[in-house]
């Protein structure tokens, strides 16, 4: 078995050199990609969500550690397009309208990626009416919105509105999440889902579509 | 019966609002009111701004006051923390919505998004509240934090010093515009009277 412990540790430092050698060093050695990504790349940015919702690492480190793992997952992608791996389901992802924070969507959609997810990611200020047509293209199973600001978290029960008024609110669960964001939040406006964090947002997506 | 709840109503709110507060006198109308302010750095800790704030509402209770919370949504469900302690929230989002006036916030954002307000707390402390924590003078880090932004907005107060050399040097590090907008302190005037 092989051991991920200074892949994690390089992930957590935000520290990309170490880290991509690491990945190529347990790629070499006949480690799984799936593996590496899970035990390795996945498991250190969950001790970096643990630690950030402590306040014992801040933003920018985040970001590095984000940005160290998306460098290393360029290292796995071929791994994956060889047909390792089939798609989780789809997630139509953005920020809502007005809102320009997009760290932590990022991260969601980073680690939805990994976790085998097909991620078409709206950017920022996206209105209802740009969810809606984009949902109408790529037919997405779960339609994910965040909201960092109260002003704009009343754009999340607008959207679902405009998915209804287009008929196909029925087709799609909807995802909610952002600092302000609350379960009670959720059940209010009748989203299918909220989740605090990254890595919870995973394990919500799965149980929604019942995939493991 | 305990003992007798005296008249005195406090206001505990963030040095934010110090110039608006200053300026609305409202010690001149309200004799029996007290204004406590909490230092404006809290918000870089979150948790740390929710417990002082739960102490200086605990000790006013304590010494009978009535308690009223001048915050915007400074930290998640920070409205029912204050209705769980026994303390009214001023309604409003974030301070520079509650200087506008709502309506006028919402139209600024709508107009343009990526807009980075500034007040003078702000722009006199923008080192420590921005630059450092988001390590703002990495250019890698500036960019992932304000590449989508397009203009600073200083919401500007009647009784700020000249603020322009420090907010124009701000826009030009971050490559942004700079627009002005003179605060209506009517709104939240008129959300603190009813309250009063
Ligand atoms: C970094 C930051 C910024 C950066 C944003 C850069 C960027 N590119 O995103 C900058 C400095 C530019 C900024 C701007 C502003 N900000 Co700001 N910002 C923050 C700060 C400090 C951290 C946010 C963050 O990135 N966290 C890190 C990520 C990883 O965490 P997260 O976003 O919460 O995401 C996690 C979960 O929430 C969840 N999640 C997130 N999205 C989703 C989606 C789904 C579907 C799911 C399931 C889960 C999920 O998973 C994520 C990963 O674990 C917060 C304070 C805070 N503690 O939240 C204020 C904060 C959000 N900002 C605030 C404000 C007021 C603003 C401004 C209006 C300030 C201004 N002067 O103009 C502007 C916004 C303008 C606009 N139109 O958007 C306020 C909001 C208050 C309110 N009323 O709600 C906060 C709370 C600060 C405060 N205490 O007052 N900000």
């Amino acid at each position: 078995m092989s051991d991920y412990k200074a892949l994690i540790e390089a992930v957590i430092k935000g520290d990309i050199k170490t880290a991509v050698a690491e990945t190529q060093s347990v790629l070499d050695a006949g480690s799984n990609a799936r593996d590496i990504l899970d035990k390795g790349l996945i498991a250190g940015m969950d001790e970096v969500g643990e630690r950030f919702s402590k306040g014992q690492m801040f933003v920018p480190q985040m970001l590095r550690s984000a940005k160290t793992m998306k460098e290393c997952m360029k290292l796995l992608e071929p791994f994956f397009q060889e047909g390792d791996i089939t798609s989780k389901g789809k997630v139509l992802i953005g920020t809502v309208k007005g809102d320009l924070h997009d760290i932590g969507k990022n991260l969601v959609s980073m680690m939805m990626e990994g976790a085998g997810f097909t991620i078409t990611d709206l950017g920022v200020d996206v209105s209802p009416e740009s969810f809606v047509q984009k949902a109408k293209e790529v037919e997405p199973d779960i339609v994910a919105m965040s909201a960092l600001l109260s002003t704009t978290m009343p754009s999340m029960p607008r959207t679902i509105e405009a998915l209804q008024r287009a008929g196909i609110r029925d087709k799609v669960k909807v995802m909610i999440g952002g600092a302000p964001v609350t379960e009670k939040y959720a059940q209010e406006i009748k989203a299918d889902s909220y989740a605090s964090d990254a890595g919870s947002a995973v394990s919500k997506a799965k149980n929604l579509l019942g995939v493991s | 019966m305990t003992h007798k709840t005296g008249s005195i109503t406090r206001i505990i709110a963030c040095a934010v609002f110090k110039p608006t507060l200053e300026h609305l006198e409202l010690g001149n109308r309200y004799p029996d009111l007290r204004i406590t302010y909490l230092p404006s750095d809290l918000h870089l800790r979150p948790e740390e701004l929710r417990n002082r704030l739960l102490r200086k509402m605990a000790s006013a209770q304590k010494r009978g006051e009535r308690v009223i919370c001048l915050y915007g949504d400074c930290f998640p469900n920070i409205d029912d923390f204050c209705k769980q302690h026994g303390a009214t929230k001023v309604p409003g989002h974030c301070c520079y919505e509650m200087l506008l006036g709502s309506e006028r916030f919402q139209q600024l954002i709508d107009e343009t998004a990526g807009t980075y307000f500034l007040e003078r707390e702000l722009i006199l402390n923008f080192e420590e509240y921005c630059v450092r924590p988001l390590e703002l003078h990495d250019e890698e880090m500036r960019r992932c934090f304000f590449e989508r932004y397009q203009r600073l907005l200083y919401v500007r107060q009647p009784s700020d010093p000249d603020l322009m050399p420090q907010a124009g040097e701000l826009a030009r590090s971050l490559g942004l515009s700079l627009e002005i907008r003179d605060a209506d302190y009517s709104h939240i005037e008129n959300k603190l009277i009813e309250l009063l």
